[in-house]
């Protein structure tokens, strides 16, 4: 009997403990969410510089994301450098190194929508030199505006420097007004 | 025509080698009764007697044992026998008399106007490879939900998962079982018998049991002396692997009264084969052992039970889908992108399981009254969910993406009092408590302590043919929430429900081949954390799913009426439901919604009203003796009463056939079989098209072949199987798993089993 009251009073103190673990939730708000996708330009002719964001920081649901223009001018070159963040955390978290590191296994992909007309020219390669994406070349052909669309593909095992295997991380839409 | 399979299990040891012979006749008119079966419970042993009614049972130890004697057109006759030397007998078995307490024993409480099922013995034996959703498809009207090959979880008459009660070893088995993709902790070897009740069953068990109750049971432990083992060995071509399962049980001489048995099982399967490309990153790793003994004192017992489920589980990788299109892509594409061949390693994504139990139980006879049965119990369950890509962001480890920590404390109490003037009945409390704790790289679930408890009373009449039952519970139900809002306070909002549930059973045999079963009942359950607090995306689903704070109790009203034929040359067995579903929650299509994914579809959890309609039919036809045709099928109507619209995710209509041959039985051969079936599923036409963007898969139809033959030794027995399955091949894709958009179901794949028991 002894035996048997030292059992339930083992079994009493598990099941306790554990309901005040369960008074300590995680606060595992997006931990893992990419919330911000910065485009970084360069202007070749003069070496200008701009930046243009999406940012939705509050993840899925909640506000809608906010969603920056790119204003680029015909007949350029621009050096585009892109960036992922994380900044539901603080401090905010760059999620490009980690892409960087595991470059064999990723691609960002772009895409000319709605008549835009520009030329995108992947300039940088992993080990088994296929694109990465993270670095790019623009090329502005004509006046027409338009939506540029860039997604961030995740491709283990299957990368083969299309855009079309694999799951997305990211996928978002910019509007371009060409001058 | 009653037909029931064995186990053939001998007793080991210098004492053990008396002998039970004689011959089995029938009480009216003294004639041979063939293929009689003749079998110890306690010893899980048994034997078959011959054309002429002859048998015999060698091995056995000096002792007290209750015999079953039984044959197709008879009611079982229990006799005791005390064995001390060899014996000769002849049993004389009852045609057509129906004793007034042989049918109260028959069904047991709670049960009566109910349909239940049981897989147990040798045909059991021979599907244990498989997980618990795969055994129970056997039962018509049971079918699953996948998530690709390796997660099943059973549906019964349409409903699963928080729907559906699993009792392991008397224990409500509590897990993370709202979620569609997760599959019930059980290893079929530990398991002796398995009973499915359809239909609801809230009065003995409380609240969730509104589809239906899985029963599962160790086997009986011996009583008596002697040390028994075996072994289970399992080879399968699609997966190119198997289980092995080893058992040892028994009972010291120097310690009588005090059983034992120790079990342990190993399963390992590479990449399956659909039928014409492999699967890839679909392998199953399992681990598993119990360990359960019983004292038996004069007027009371003591049982501790242990059981220890470890599982890991590859999800298919093509499965895994970042956005909206990458779902279109994935449903265009006639088979997946990603090829990797045969492969034994899991990798990314996969779920790790583990799930621990242990119970104390002990019955005490109070008097010649009656039976006090208490039961607690503890469990630990422990999920982790390894998304396909490793978590962005910290230190980027290896770690897994969802954890779910879940403990668990169950105590039950009950008495049931002894047959006296027709009556029988039990009274019952148990509480129920559980801690769950949830961490993960994105909200999912918040953490919870559930406790709560219930009380229930059933009482049972019978009066000659006719048996009456009613049962009535009271449960009470309280939660406590913790979890961090979209702008990190911390919230804390406490639920508590109660309700009522109740039934009333009728069972009345016309005679000796003819009864009815009719039921009403009446169960709830309340909403789970998932429904009530979903909030962001559900990787995988492509769907961003909102819970609703506001939802009430589910209230499941139902009848059932069924009608059974057992002649000797036609089996038959009709079984009709409706069940009306107050406050049914489901999801709801919505606006789709802009992230940085991508556009995601959203779904809300709502509720509506339901009706779950449906009927099972099997019908068996025996020429001759020994040759069985059978045709069975199910249908069911699920309908959602406010949106008028049928309900998604229900299994499509199914029909079946087999025939099944069985060889004459002898003294050195149990129950040889061929039997060839086939099941065709029609295309589920019943759904909303509305849930189903992506439409529905087309009708099909499978094969499968199977066979298994038991070898009687001096010492032990052998029984060796095989089975194919798929038999032609047939390439489909199921309705009811979740991975229809990407990949097919499995191609053929044939089994080898071998066991042996001494």
């Amino acid at each position: 009997m002894k035996k048997h009251l030292f059992f339930l009073g083992a079994i009493a103190t598990i099941f306790f403990s554990s309901c005040k673990k369960a008074e300590n939730p995680d606060d595992q708000n997006e931990e893992e969410t990419i919330t911000t996708v910065r485009l970084n330009f360069t202007d070749q002719s003069n070496q200008n510089t701009f930046t243009v964001e999406y940012s939705d920081p509050d993840g899925v649901g909640g506000n809608a994301p906010t969603i920056g223009t790119i204003n680029l001018d015909s007949g350029k070159v621009y050096t585009v450098s892109i960036e992922f963040w994380n900044e539901a955390e603080t401090p905010a978290e760059n999620i490009t190194t980690e892409i960087q590191t595991e470059s064999d296994e990723h691609i960002v992909c772009y895409e000319a929508m709605n008549n835009l007309m520009v030329a995108f020219n992947i300039t940088d390669q992993d080990a088994n030199s296929l694109p990465i994406g993270l670095a790019s070349e623009w090329t502005v052909t004509t006046y027409d505006d338009g939506e540029v669309k860039i997604s961030l593909k995740h491709q283990p095992g299957v990368k083969d420097g299309t855009c079309t295997p694999g799951d997305t991380d990211v996928e978002v839409t910019f509007p371009v007004v060409v001058n | 025509m009653l037909f029931f399979a064995f186990n053939v299990a001998f007793v080991y040891g210098q004492q053990c080698e008396l002998r039970l012979s004689g011959q089995v006749l029938d009480n009216h008119d003294n004639s041979q009764l063939a293929y009689s079966n003749i079998y110890i419970d306690s010893l899980q042993k048994g034997t078959v007697s011959d054309a002429n009614g002859y048998f015999k049972m060698e091995g056995l130890c000096k002792g007290h044992y209750t015999l079953r004697i039984s044959h197709a057109e008879c009611d079982p006759v229990f006799t005791h026998l005390y064995i001390d030397k060899d014996i000769q007998i002849t049993f004389y078995l009852e045609h057509h008399l129906l004793e007034e307490i042989e049918i109260s024993e028959k069904v047991e409480i709670g049960n009566v106007g109910k349909s239940t099922n049981e897989i147990s013995g040798r045909n059991l034996n021979l599907l244990k490879s498989q997980n618990l959703g795969g055994i129970l498809e056997n039962i018509n009207g049971v079918s699953s939900l996948k998530t690709g090959n390796s997660i099943s979880k059973p549906i019964i008459h349409g409903l699963h998962s928080s729907r559906i009660l699993i009792l392991n070893n008397d224990i409500i088995q509590e897990s993370q079982q709202w979620g569609q993709e997760h599959a019930p902790e059980v290893d079929p070897y530990a398991l002796g018998v398995i009973n499915l009740i359809k239909g609801a069953e809230s009065v003995k068990y409380g609240p969730g049991a509104i589809g239906g109750v899985i029963i599962v049971r160790p086997k009986k432990l011996t009583d008596s002396a002697g040390i028994h083992g075996g072994v289970d060995l399992v080879f399968n071509s699609n997966g190119l692997g198997g289980s092995f399962n080893g058992e040892i049980e028994g009972m010291f001489k120097k310690t009588p009264g005090w059983s034992w048995r120790l079990q342990g099982s190993v399963k390992k399967l590479g990449n399956a084969n659909t039928s014409y490309y492999y699967n890839s990153n679909t392998g199953v790793e399992e681990y598993n052992m119990s360990f359960n003994t019983l004292y038996k004192g004069k007027r009371w017992n003591l049982e501790v039970f242990y059981s220890m489920f470890n599982t890991k589980l590859g999800i298919f990788k093509g499965s895994h889908i970042g956005n909206l299109t990458d779902l279109e892509d994935a449903v265009k594409r006639e088979k997946p992108l990603i090829q990797e061949g045969f492969k034994y390693d899991i990798a990314r994504p996969f779920q790790k399981i583990s799930h621990h139990l242990v119970k104390i139980g002990s019955k005490i006879q109070t008097g010649k009254e009656g039976e006090l049965v208490l039961d607690f119990a503890y469990q630990r369950n422990n999920r982790n969910e390894y998304d396909s890509h490793k978590p962005y962001g910290g230190e980027f480890d290896d770690r897994a993406q969802m954890q779910f920590f879940l403990d668990g404390f169950y105590g039950n109490v009950h008495w049931e009092h002894a047959y006296k003037k027709g009556f029988k009945g039990k009274i019952g409390i148990n509480y129920i408590g559980a801690a769950n704790i949830y961490g993960g790289t994105s909200f999912l679930i918040p953490n919870y302590n559930k406790y709560g408890g219930g009380i229930y009373w059933i009482e049972s009449l019978t009066i000659r043919r006719l048996k009456l039952e009613i049962g009535i519970r009271y449960d009470l139900r309280f939660f406590e929430y913790y979890y961090y809002d979209k702008q990190g306070g911390l919230q804390d909002p406490k639920k508590s429900w109660n309700n009522v549930s109740g039934n009333f059973g009728l069972q009345y045999r016309f005679n000796k081949q003819n009864s009815i079963n009719w039921g009403i009942t009446r169960a709830w359950r309340n909403p789970e954390a998932n429904e009530l607090f979903s909030n962001g995306l559900h990787h995988g689903a492509a769907a961003i799913e909102y819970g609703n704070e506001d939802l009430s109790a589910e209230i499941s009203t139902g009848t059932s009426l069924s009608y059974k034929l057992d002649s000797k040359r036609i089996q038959f067995n009709i079984e009709l439901y409706v069940n009306y579903m107050q406050n049914f929650i489901y999801m709801k299509p919505g606006e789709p919604e802009l992230t940085i994914r991508g556009a995601f579809p959203t779904f809300h959890f709502d509720q509506n009203d339901a009706i779950l309609t449906g009927g099972d039919l099997s019908l068996s036809f025996f020429p001759i003796e020994q040759f069985e045709i059978n045709i069975n099928g199910s249908t069911l109507w699920a309908y959602n009463l406010d949106r008028q619209e049928y309900i998604s995710m229900m299994p499509a209509d199914r029909v079946g056939a087999f025939l099944k041959y069985r060889f004459k039985s002898s003294d050195k051969l149990s129950e040889p079989f061929v039997k060839l079936s086939g099941t065709g599923v029609s295309r589920q036409w019943k759904h909303s098209p509305e849930d189903d963007i992506y439409g529905v898969p087309g009708a099909y139809f499978l094969m499968n072949f199977e066979s298994a033959i038991t070898f009687i030794q001096k010492k032990g027995a052998v029984t060796l199987g095989f089975e194919v399955q798929n038999l032609l091949n047939t390439k489909y894709r199921d309705y009811m798993n979740r991975f229809r958009f990407y990949t097919d179901e499995l191609g053929i794949g044939a089994l080898i089993k071998i066991s042996y028991t001494i």
